[in-house]
C-alpha cells in the first residue's frame, strides 16, 4: 500500500506541531511496511515555482515543492495558482492508492480536487480551522475569537479587514493580526468599522460575493474528501458548523511519541529551587506568550520561565525577546523534535496561554508524557485536553491577573505541583495513532477501488483491467518489472547472454535512477540559478574592471593632462609675465589714450551739451515762436478790435464833431438868434428864460466836448497801452533778448 | 465468370452504420450475378442486431454472438459459417462502391494471392488510402504504417503509390477479400494479439511467410467512415497500450534475424531507462504486458524458427508496397 501524506512545511525547514508530527507518522507507517510519500512545500527564492524533488528520509520518500509565493489575497491563500498541477504531477509519478491531507495551507484546496479526479481516496485532518476558513485560527484581524462561523457577511468584513491591514506596509508581518493598541486612533477606527456589523458595508458588494465565491470553492474542493478526521470534540462541531457533513467527520485523537518523554524525571515541585515555568510552541499572537510574560513579569514569588519559541512574526518575536529578557525570563529560541525531551526536561510546568480557538496543541500531549502539569486557558478544546486541578489548571484567556495567581499557585504549594503532575496520563502513542490509520487507509482503499466503467466490451475488459492494474504502480516500478521480464525475454529469443545481467537493474537501482533525474533536474535548475547569480557577478565583476580600467585610463590621462596643464601653466605665466609687461606698457597708454579719450568724450560731452542746450533752446524758441506767434496773432486780434473801437471811436467822433457842429452851429444859431432875441427885446425876463436855455444848450455843448476829449484822451491812452505791451512782451523774451544782441552784434 | 462470395461483418450494435454499410453492399451485389451471402455476426453480446436485420435486410443471415468477442473473433465465426471459400470480411463502417468485388475476385485468381485488399478511402476522400501499408523498423520494433495518410503533398518519393496494384505486407482488417480455406490453414487470427489491433498485420505477414501473398487492387474501391468504435468506448490508455503490447509481440514472433534480435533487446533496455526518465508509462505498460503474455506469442515461434520459411527480411523486401507490380 502507497499513500501521500501531504503537509503545508517539513523538517528541517519547518518545526511547527504539526510538521513534527507528521515526519514522525510518516516513519512509524514506514516501520509498518507502508510506502509513504510525503509531498511538502518549501521557498527557495534561486529555484523555480514548483520544482520538484524527492529525497529518502527514514523509510520513506519527501518530495520538496517550491513555493516561493506568498499569497497576497483569500483567493491566493485558497487557490495558489499552479500548484494543484504541481501536485497532480506528484500523484501521477507516485501513484498512491491513498492521499492523507495533513495541511492544505500554502498549497491550496486545488489539490485535495486532483486526488478526487484521478480517483484516489483521501482523508483530510483538520488540524486548525482552515477547512472551514483560509485564515486557519478562527482569530479576526483584531485577534478577538471568531464567533460567526459560516457568516460569509462576517468573513467578508473580516476579509475587508485583512486587506486593510495587507495594504499597510508596517504590518505586512502581522499574521494572525494585530492588537488594536498598538495602532493609531485613526487605523484602529478604520479597522473597527472594517469589522463591525452595525456598519454592514457588504451588503451586495463585491467583497461579499468574493467570500461566498470562496466559500462555495472551499466546499467544493473539501466535497472530494472521502474522511475528514478533527483531534477534538470542539473542532469536529466546528466543521459541522461550517457545513462538513457530520457522517464525514469523525474524531481522531494525535498520537505522540512519548518514549522518551516517558523517561524523564518528574518535575521539581520547587520545594528545592524557584519552579521553572516553561513555553513551548511558536511565538505566535494568538499563543498568547505575551500575556504568560506579562503575568510572569507580575510574579510576587521566585520563579523561573523558559521559554522555547520562535516564528516568522519577526517584529512581535523581537518585542517579545526584549521583554522576556526584560522581565528575567529565559528566552532559548526554536529547537529541533529530536532536542523535545532535553527542553521538556529542563521545565517544571508548561503553560500554553493561547488566546484563540485552540484546538489539541501536541506540547500539551508531550508535557503529559513527561509527567508535566499544564496551565492553559480556558477553551472548550483545550478543556477536552487539561482538566482543571487535575492534570493542570484552568484560567481564562488572555487574563493576565488569573494566569499570574495560577502560577503564583504552583510557586506557593510544591504539593500542588506534584499533585498534577501524578495525575497526568501518557497520552495516545504514535503506533496507536498509526495503527488507526491503516486500518482506515485499508477501508478507504478497499471501498473506492477502481472499476471500470459499464460500457467497456467484455472482450475488452481483461486486457483493460491489466492496463488499469498497471496504472497504479510507479513509474519506477513498471520499469523495474519491464526489466526484469527482458532478460527473460531475451534469454528466449536466444540473444546476447550479457543481455541476462538485465534483473540486476533493480527497483531501488531504478527508483534512484528516477530520484537521480529529478535531482539532476533540480540540480540543474539550482546549477542554472548559481550560474546566473555568477554570470551576474562576473557581469558586474567585468563592469568593475572596466570602470575600474576606465578609472585606471582616466586617472592616466587626467595625470598626463595635469602635467601638460603644468607645463602649459608654466608657458602661460611665462606668456604672462611678458604679457604683463607689454600689459603694462599697453597699460599706460591706454592711459593716456583713456585720458585723450576722457578729453574727447567730455568735449563731445560738452558739445553733446551744448547741442543739447542749443536744442533746448531752438525748441524753446519754437515754443515762443509758437508763443509770439500766438500774442502775436493774439495782438493783431486787439489792435484789429482796437482799430475797430479806433474806427469806431473816430466815427463817433465824426458823429460827436458832426454833432458838435451841428451844435456849434444851432449855438451860433441860437446866439445870433439870442443876440437878436436880446436885441429886439432886451433884458426882458423871457429874454432871462431864452438866456437860461442857451446856457443850458451851452453846458450840454461842454459836456460833449468834454466827453469828445476824454473819449480821445481814452483813444489814445489805449493806443498808447497797446504799444506798450507789445513792446514790453517782446522785449522780456528770449526774442527780444535776441533781438537786442542782435541789433547790438549788428 | 464471377465467383460467389461471403460477405462477412462483425458489428456492434450502430445499427445506422450497419444500414449505410449494408444499403451500399445491396447496391453493388444488385450489379451481380452469383450466389453472393452477407452474414452480420452481431458481437453486441445483446442480440441487438438479429431483429433489426430481419425487419430491414432480411436477406442477410445474423450469427449472434452470446457475449462480446471482439472483433477477430467475430470474424472468425462468420468466416467459419460462410458457406463460399471467398470471404470479404468488412467493418460495419465501411461502404463499397459498386463493382468492388470482381477486380478483388480476379487478384484471387492467382493461387499465390491469399488476400486482395481494396482501394480503402479514409471517409470517401479520394487521396486518403488507408489500404496501402508497409511494415518498418522503429527503434527495432515493428511498426505497421499508413504511408498515403503519413505523406505529405510534396512527397514525390510516393510516385504512383495507391494508383497501381501492389503488394501488401497485410491486409487491413476492415474490408478485404480471402479464401477461406487458408485462412483455416493459417489457423485464423492469433488470440495472442486480443483484445485488438494488429491480428491482421500478424495473419498477412504468416501468409507472406507461408509463401502466399497480399495484394493491393488498386480498382476495386470502398470507403472507410471511421468512427472510432475501439477508441470510443475505451480508455486512450488502454487502447495505447493494446498498440503498443501488440507491436512487440508481433516483432519477437516473427523477428527472426539474430543481430536484429539483440539490437532490439538492447534498444527495449536502452527504451526502459528512458521510459522511466521521460515518465514515459504507456511504453512501460505496454512492456509489461508484452512480457507477461510472451508465452503465449512464443507458441508461435514456430513459424519464426522454421527452417523452410522466409526470414524477416525477406518478406519484408517481398511485401514492399513500392514494388508494385
Amino acid at each position: 500500500m502507497r499513500i501521500a501524506l501531504v503537509v503545508h512545511g517539513f523538517p528541517p525547514h519547518e518545526h511547527g506541531g504539526v510538521e513534527n508530527h507528521v515526519a514522525a507518522l510518516a516513519k512509524c507507517l514506514a516501520r509498518r511496511g507502508i510506502s509513504v510519500e510525503v509531498f511538502a512545500p518549501r521557498a527557495d527564492p534561486t529555484l523555480r515555482e514548483f520544482a520538484q524533488r524527492r529525497e529518502q528520509r527514514d523509510g520513506y520518500g519527501l518530495t520538496w515543492v517550491i513555493a516561493n509565493r506568498v499569497p497576497q489575497s483569500a483567493a491566493g491563500h485558497l487557490d495558489p495558482p499552479g500548484m494543484a498541477a504541481a501536485f497532480a504531477e506528484f500523484l501521477d509519478r507516485m501513484r498512491p492508492a491513498l492521499v492523507h491531507f495533513q495541511h492544505a495551507q500554502k498549497l491550496g484546496v486545488g489539490i485535495l480536487e486532483a486526488a478526487a479526479l484521478r480517483g484516489i481516496p483521501s482523508i483530510y485532518t483538520a488540524h486548525d480551522y482552515f477547512s472551514v476558513c483560509h485564515r486557519t485560527v478562527l482569530a479576526r484581524p483584531d485577534l478577538s475569537r471568531c464567533t460567526t462561523l459560516g457568516d460569509s457577511r462576517a468573513c467578508a468584513r473580516c476579509d475587508s479587514a485583512v486587506s486593510y491591514l495587507n495594504g499597510r506596509k508596517r504590518w505586512s508581518d502581522y499574521h494572525a493580526g494585530v492588537f488594536p493598541e498598538t495602532l493609531v486612533a485613526s487605523e484602529r477606527a478604520e479597522l473597527a468599522s472594517r469589522l463591525d456589523p452595525a456598519l454592514d458595508l457588504f451588503n451586495h458588494s463585491a467583497d461579499f460575493d468574493e467570500r461566498e465565491r470562496l466559500d462555495r470553492r472551499r466546499k467544493q474542493a473539501f466535497s472530494g474528501v472521502d474522511l475528514v478526521l478533527a483531534p477534538t470534540e470542539f473542532l469536529r462541531a466546528q466543521l459541522i458548523a461550517g457545513g462538513f457533513d457530520p457522517q464525514r467527520v469523525e474524531l481522531s485523537h494525535y498520537g505522540i511519541e512519548n518514549d522518551a518523554l516517558g523517561r524523564l524525571a518528574p518535575p521539581r515541585d520547587g520545594s528545592k529551587g524557584p519552579l521553572t515555568f516553561g513555553y513551548i510552541g511558536a511565538a505566535l499572537k494568538h499563543k498568547g506568550l505575551h500575556v504568560l510574560l506579562d503575568a510572569y513579569a507580575s510574579l510576587e514569588l521566585p520563579a523561573r520561565l523558559s521559554i522555547h519559541a520562535g516564528s516568522s512574526d519577526r517584529e512581535y518575536v523581537a518585542e517579545l525577546r526584549a521583554r522576556a529578557l526584560s522581565v528575567g525570563a529565559h528566552w532559548h529560541g526554536a529547537f529541533g523534535a529530536e532536542d523535545l525531551p532535553r527542553v521538556m526536561d529542563g521545565i517544571d510546568v508548561l503553560v500554553v496561554p493561547s488566546i484563540w480557538w485552540e484546538n489539541a496543541p501536541f506540547v500539551i500531549r508531550e508535557a503529559f508524557a513527561a509527567a508535566r502539569p499544564v496551565i492553559t486557558s480556558n477553551l472548550p478544546a483545550l478543556r477536552e485536553s487539561v482538566h482543571d486541578s487535575i492534570d493542570g489548571l484552568v484560567v481564562e484567556p488572555g487574563d493576565v491577573a488569573a494566569l499570574k495567581a495560577a502560577m503564583q499557585r504552583l510557586v506557593a504549594r510544591p504539593e500542588l505541583v506534584q499533585g498534577l503532575s501524578s495525575n497526568t496520563r501518557a497520552p495516545r502513542s504514535l503506533e496507536e495513532q498509526a495503527d488507526e490509520l491503516v486500518a482506515r487507509y485499508g477501508e478507504l482503499i478497499a471501498k473506492r477501488r477502481r472499476a471500470l466503467p459499464a460500457h467497456i466490451p467484455a472482450s475488452a475488459r481483461p486486457f483493460a483491467e491489466r492496463v488499469l492494474e498497471l496504472e497504479s504502480h510507479t513509474t519506477a516500478e513498471l520499469a523495474q518489472r519491464a526489466a526484469g521480464g527482458l532478460a527473460g525475454l531475451a534469454r528466449s529469443l536466444g540473444v546476447g547472454a550479457d543481455l541476462a545481467a538485465l534483473p540486476e537493474l533493480e527497483a531501488v537501482a531504478l527508483e534512484r535512477l528516477c530520484d537521480a533525474r529529478r535531482e539532476i533536474v533540480w540540480r540543474v535548475a539550482e546549477a542554472r540559478s548559481r550560474e546566473l547569480e555568477l554570470e551576474r557577478t562576473r557581469a558586474a565583476a567585468r563592469d568593475f574592471d572596466h570602470r575600474h580600467q576606465a578609472l585606471v585610463l582616466d586617472l592616466q590621462r587626467s595625470v598626463a593632462d595635469g602635467e601638460k596643464a603644468r607645463a602649459a601653466v608654466l608657458e602661460a605665466e611665462r606668456e604672462l609675465a611678458q604679457r604683463a609687461k607689454q600689459l603694462d606698457a599697453a597699460a599706460l597708454a591706454q592711459i593716456d589714450a583713456r585720458e585723450a579719450l576722457e578729453r574727447e568724450q567730455r568735449a563731445h560731452r560738452e558739445a553733446r551739451e551744448a547741442l543739447a542746450a542749443a536744442g533746448a533752446a531752438l525748441a524753446l524758441t519754437q515754443r515762443e515762436c509758437a508763443l509770439l506767434a500766438g500774442v502775436r496773432a493774439e495782438l493783431e486780434s486787439t489792435l484789429a478790435s482796437l482799430q475797430r473801437t479806433a474806427s469806431e471811436e473816430a466815427q463817433h467822433s465824426a458823429v460827436l464833431e458832426h454833432h458838435l457842429r451841428e451844435t456849434q452851429r444851432h449855438a451860433q444859431w441860437l446866439e445870433t438868434e439870442s443876440a437878436n432875441f436880446v436885441r429886439r427885446f432886451g433884458h426882458s425876463a423871457t429874454a432871462l428864460q431864452g438866456a437860461k436855455d442857451v446856457r443850458a444848450v451851452h453846458d450840454l455843448l461842454e459836456r460833449v466836448q468834454r466827453e469828445l476829449e476824454w473819449r480821445r484822451g481814452e483813444m489814445r491812452a489805449l493806443r498808447e497801452d497797446g504799444g506798450r505791451i507789445i513792446r514790453a512782451l517782446v522785449s522780456r523774451s528770449a526774442l527780444g533778448r535776441r533781438m537786442q544782441a542782435w541789433e547790438r552784434e549788428s | 465468370m464471377s465467383r460467389a462470395v461471403s460477405i462477412v461483418i462483425p458489428a456492434m450494435g450502430d445499427v445506422l452504420l450497419l444500414e449505410f454499410a449494408l444499403a451500399s453492399l445491396a447496391r453493388a451485389q444488385a450489379l451481380r450475378r452469383g450466389d453472393d451471402e452477407i452474414l452480420v455476426v452481431d458481437d453486441s453480446g445483446e442480440g441487438l442486431l438479429g431483429p433489426w436485420l430481419m425487419e430491414h435486410f432480411p436477406t442477410v443471415r445474423c450469427i449472434h454472438n452470446s457475449e462480446n468477442i471482439g472483433f477477430a473473433r467475430a470474424l472468425s465465426a462468420g468466416v467459419q459459417a460462410a458457406k463460399h471459400e471467398l470471404v470479404f470480411a468488412m467493418n460495419s463502417d465501411v461502404r463499397v462502391r459498386a463493382g468492388f468485388l470482381e477486380p478483388l475476385e480476379a487478384a484471387l485468381g492467382d493461387e499465390k494471392v491469399f488476400a486482395a485488399v481494396p482501394r480503402i478511402l479514409l471517409d470517401g476522400r479520394e487521396g486518403a488510402i488507408e489500404s496501402i501499408v508497409e511494415v518498418r523498423l522503429e527503434n527495432f520494433i515493428a511498426r505497421a504504417a499508413q504511408p498515403l495518410l503519413e505523406r505529405r503533398a510534396t512527397d514525390a518519393a510516393l510516385g504512383k503509390l495507391g494508383a497501381v496494384d501492389c503488394p501488401l505486407p497485410f491486409p487491413i482488417g476492415g474490408a478485404f477479400l480471402f479464401r477461406r480455406s487458408i485462412f483455416q490453414q493459417l489457423g485464423g487470427f492469433d488470440p495472442a494479439f486480443e483484445p485488438f489491433y494488429l491480428e491482421d498485420l500478424d495473419l498477412g505477414w504468416r501468409a507472406w511467410k507461408a509463401g502466399l501473398e497480399c495484394r493491393y487492387v488498386a480498382s476495386s474501391v470502398v470507403e472507410h467512415h471511421h468512427r472510432g468504435t475501439i477508441g470510443a468506448l475505451l480508455p486512450e490508455s488502454v487502447v495505447l497500450a493494446a498498440i503498443e503490447r501488440n507491436r512487440l509481440l508481433f516483432t519477437w514472433k516473427h523477428l527472426d534475424d539474430s543481430a536484429l534480435l539483440e539490437a532490439h533487446v538492447r534498444a527495449l533496455a536502452r527504451r526502459v531507462a528512458e521510459a522511466l526518465v521521460d515518465e514515459d508509462r504507456n511504453f512501460l505498460s505496454a512492456l509489461c504486458l508484452a512480457l507477461e503474455d510472451r508465452l503465449s506469442a512464443a507458441a508461435f515461434a514456430g513459424a519464426r524458427t522454421g527452417s523452410s520459411a522466409p526470414s524477416w527480411e525477406r518478406v519484408q523486401r517481398a511485401c514492399d508496397p513500392r514494388q508494385s507490380r
